[in-house]
């Protein structure tokens, strides 16, 4: 017989909390991706008929599972993300020269199913005319655009409209996306881009999102050397500006701080 | 007629063996599996396999360990090796690369049925 004793914890400070929390939320949600993979694998051998053939009505609810699949991967994705920016794990970037015209067009792709179920029109602007090249890294880039995209879209109104376009500075591109949604109340301006936090007017429609897409957004564009900004009026619409510097490389200075000093920045 | 093709599947989730399975006992190929990387290189004796698919996160030895003893020993190297993990930060990416995997699959961006294909294609 032995005997386990044990001390009691010592509380730790809040910045080494905030650390171990980080830590936690990325291992729990790396443990998550298995089971997320395994299932999403499962649901699809069903709808391709490897295991015989469904009817139209199971086939709906069998895609259904699978959108839900996809949710919690996504969620399991921001969350991943998200503790890079104060958990052990940075964001980091591995920058190449890359076409940002692609990026969008291929999210507009992906999102084209949702905005005709919404009736919401998006307008590229870059299909026609392209930005030049810049040193990014691709898949970060894609997640920030996709984040502020998948918004406009979103929290749209049905026959309205998504614009997407760019302004060529001289040392920078600024990139828009105009919507004709909801907007966002000025109250909630310098909090829309804080960890969880969804605008008020957001929670009031009920519908649905983590709050992490915009935290996200931001850290990745500031950790590429960008800055984010919005313009917005009350139930009309928000035009979302980022801008890319050209031809630089990663400015590593946003990497690691703490965002909540950095709210104050956005005007 | 050509022989089957032999394919070693080391991987320890349950699930993801047996959607592996399923799918490539289908389109004719035999399988050796193992749950960790000791049975892994012990059924690669054995078995003398056409691919390896690969995992990365494994109880004991890590998938980056067998990968080296895979790539590192004469009678193994030229084996092609596919990496499937959910492992997706460039550095695991390119420690990969490095220790000679032929392919990297991260899980969460493939179908399946884009899995399989790439395995057929590996062993074209």
């Amino acid at each position: 017989m032995y005997v386990c004793s044990t001390k009691p914890t010592k509380p730790k400070k809040k910045k080494d909390l905030d650390k171990l929390t980080s830590d936690f939320v990325a291992i729990v949600s790396h443990q998550l991706r298995a089971p997320l993979t395994a299932s999403r694998w499962f649901l699809e051998m069903l709808m391709e008929g490897d295991v015989g053939k469904f009817t139209e009505k199971q086939l709906d609810i069998l895609r259904e599972i699978y959108d839900i699949n996809e949710r919690m991967t996504s969620l399991v994705n921001d969350l991943l993300d998200a503790t890079k920016v104060d958990g052990s794990w940075k964001i980091k970037l591995t920058p190449r020269p890359a076409q940002i015209a692609d990026i969008f067009k291929n999210i507009v792709k992906l999102l084209t199913p949702l905005a005709k179920a919404k009736n919401v029109r998006i307008v590229n602007r870059l299909k026609d005319k392209k930005p030049p090249k810049l040193k990014i890294d691709q898949s970060k880039i894609e997640h920030a655009i996709s984040n502020i995209v998948d918004n406009a879209v979103r929290y749209n109104k049905s026959g309205g409209r998504v614009e997407i376009n760019f302004e060529k500075k001289k040392d920078k591109i600024i990139f828009s996306v105009h919507d004709t949604g909801i907007g966002i109340p000025e109250k909630d301006c310098p909090k829309i881009f804080q960890k969880f936090f969804r605008a008020s007017n957001v929670i009031k429609a009920r519908s649905e999102g983590t709050g992490l897409g915009l935290f996200i957004a931001k850290s990745i564009i500031e950790s590429s050397g960008g800055e984010i900004w919005f313009e917005s009026v009350e139930d009309d619409g928000t035009t979302f500006n980022f801008s890319l510097p050209i031809n630089a490389g990663t400015s590593h200075k946003a990497q690691g701080t703490r965002l909540g000093k950095r709210e104050q920045a956005i005007a | 007629m050509p022989d089957k093709k032999t394919i070693l599947i080391i991987e320890d989730d349950r699930f993801l063996s047996k959607i592996y399975s399923a799918k490539l006992e289908k389109e004719g190929y035999n399988l050796a599996l193992a749950v960790d990387g000791e049975e892994g290189l012990r059924k690669l004796a054995e078995s003398k396999p056409d691919l390896i698919l690969l995992d990365l996160i494994l109880p004991g030895m890590s998938g980056f360990e067998v990968l080296d003893k895979i790539k590192s020993s004469s009678k193994t190297r030229k084996i092609p090796v596919i990496i499937l993990s959910n492992l997706g930060q460039d550095e695991d990416i390119q420690k990969g690369q490095e220790l000679g995997a032929d392919d990297y699959l991260v899980k969460t961006d493939f179908s399946i049925s884009e899995v399989i294909n790439k395995i057929k294609s590996a062993l074209a």
